[in-house]
C-alpha cells in the first residue's frame, strides 16, 4: 500500500538528490518524488523514511503541512536569496523612497518650510509620520503589483481590507492631526476607500466591498483617534500607532507571499521601476503635506 | 597518507542543500567539508591525495565541477 509522505521543505533538484542519497545509503527504495511529495510504495518504511529526511533538516509527515512558522520563514528568507528576490528589492525600494523623501523635505526645511512659524513643533513630527506612511503603504502597493495572478475571494479581501483601513487609518491619523477632524475624515476616507477599491477588485465586489468599508472605517477613525487624543499625549502614541499599523502592513506582504506566491510556480513577476514608485511617492508627500501646511483647518485647531 | 587542506571551486551549487548534498558526497569519499558555501563557491575540503580523483567523480555524476584552487 503506498504512503504519502509531505516534504514541504524541498525547494529544488538538489533537495531530491540529497533525501535519494540518504534514503539510498539506508538501503531504502521503492519511493517516487514528485514536488514536495514522496510516495512510498512500502508503507511499512514510512516512519524509517520520515526520521532519515527530518534527520537531513526537513520536516517530513503522512499529513500535509499547512505553513511555514515565523522561524522558519525568516530562516528561507536568509538562506534562499533567490526565492525572495521581489521581496528583498521591495525592501531596498521602500528604504531608497524614504531617503528620497527625508532628503527632499530636509532641503524644503531648509529652503523654505523653516519660515513658518513653529514649524518643527507644530509639523515636524507629522511630516516624519507622513513620509513614513506613504514608504510604508507604498512598499505594500508595490509588492501587491509586482506579481500577476489570480486571487481567491478570501485573499482579495484581507487585501482589500487591510488596504483601506492602513491608509485611511494611517493617514487620516496626520491630517487629522494637522488640519482638525473634517479634512481628516475626509482625506482618510477618500484616500482609503480608493486603495481599498483598486486593490480589492482583484477577486470582484466583494473585495471592493471590502476595501470600501474600510477605507470608511479607517479613515474616520483615524483623524477621530488624533482629535480625542490632542489633549492626551498623542505625540506618545502616535510611535506605537505608526509600529503596529506598519506590522500589519507587513503582514499583508507576508500574506501574499505565503498564499499566493509561494505556491505558484508560474507566477509573473512584473514589479515597477523605483523611478515610478519614487515619483509617485513624491506626488503624494508633495500634495498631502502641503495640504497640512496649507490646507483648511479645522476651528478648534489653533497652532 | 596524510589528508591535506586544499581550498576547491566548485561549481553548480546554488542553495544550502547543495552545501549538504556536497558534505554527504565527500563522507562517502573519505573526505572531511571544513567549510563551504553555495555563495562563493567555495570550499574547504580535507582528503588524501590518492581519494581526490574518487570525489572529482562523485561530484560530476551529481552535476558539480571541482576545481583545486
Amino acid at each position: 500500500m503506498t504512503t504519502t509522505i509531505y516534504v514541504p521543505d524541498i525547494e529544488c533538484d538538489s533537495c531530491v538528490r540529497l533525501i535519494g542519497r540518504r534514503l539510498a545509503g539506508k538501503g531504502i527504495t521503492g519511493y517516487t518524488i514528485t514536488g514536495d511529495i514522496l510516495l512510498l510504495e512500502d508503507s511499512e518504511k514510512a516512519n524509517d523514511v520520515i526520521k532519515e529526511i527530518k534527520s537531513l533538516g526537513f520536516r517530513a509527515s503522512t499529513s500535509p503541512f499547512d505553513r511555514k512558522s515565523f522561524k522558519e520563514r525568516f530562516r528561507d528568507f536568509r538562506e534562499n536569496k533567490e526565492k525572495y528576490q521581489t521581496e528583498r528589492e521591495g525592501i531596498e525600494t521602500a528604504l531608497g523612497v524614504f531617503g528620497l523623501l527625508a532628503a527632499i523635505t530636509i532641503v524644503a526645511y531648509v529652503g523654505f518650510l523653516n519660515r513658518i512659524p513653529n514649524f518643527l513643533h507644530n509639523y515636524g513630527w507629522w511630516l516624519f509620520y507622513l513620509l513614513i506612511a506613504i514608504t510604508a503603504i507604498g512598499a505594500a502597493l508595490w509588492h501587491y503589483t509586482a506579481y500577476r495572478a489570480k486571487f481567491t475571494c478570501m485573499v482579495g479581501m484581507m487585501v482589500g481590507m487591510t488596504f483601506g483601513m492602513q491608509t485611511g487609518m494611517m493617514l487620516g491619523a496626520i491630517i487629522g492631526a494637522t488640519n482638525g477632524f473634517f479634512i481628516g475624515s475626509m482625506i482618510g476616507m477618500l484616500i482609503g476607500t480608493a486603495a481599498g477599491v483598486v486593490t480589492g477588485k482583484c477577486c470582484g465586489v466583494m473585495g471592493i466591498m471590502e476595501g470600501m468599508m474600510a477605507g470608511v472605517m479607517g479613515g474616520t477613525m483615524g483623524p477621530m483617534i488624533s482629535v480625542m487624543m490632542f489633549s492626551d499625549h498623542l505625540l506618545w502614541f502616535m510611535p506605537f500607532f505608526m509600529l503596529i499599523n506598519i506590522v500589519i502592513i507587513i503582514g499583508l506582504s507576508y500574506l501574499l507571499f505565503e498564499e499566493v506566491v509561494e505556491q505558484n510556480k508560474e507566477i509573473i513577476r512584473k514589479p515597477a521601476d523605483f523611478l515610478t514608485v519614487a515619483s509617485l511617492s513624491i506626488i503624494a508627500a508633495f500634495l498631502l503635506g502641503a495640504l497640512m501646511l496649507y490646507g483648511p483647518t479645522s476651528a478648534l485647531l489653533t497652532f | 597518507m596524510a589528508k591535506k587542506t586544499l581550498n576547491l571551486s566548485i561549481k553548480g551549487m546554488h542553495c544550502p542543500s547543495c552545501e549538504a548534498l556536497i558534505k554527504d558526497i565527500a563522507g562517502d569519499c573519505k573526505a572531511d567539508v571544513k567549510s563551504i558555501s553555495h555563495k562563493t563557491g567555495k570550499a574547504e575540503v580535507s582528503i588524501e591525495e590518492k581519494d581526490l580523483p574518487a570525489f572529482k567523480k562523485e561530484m560530476a555524476k551529481e552535476g558539480y565541477t571541482v576545481e583545486q584552487v
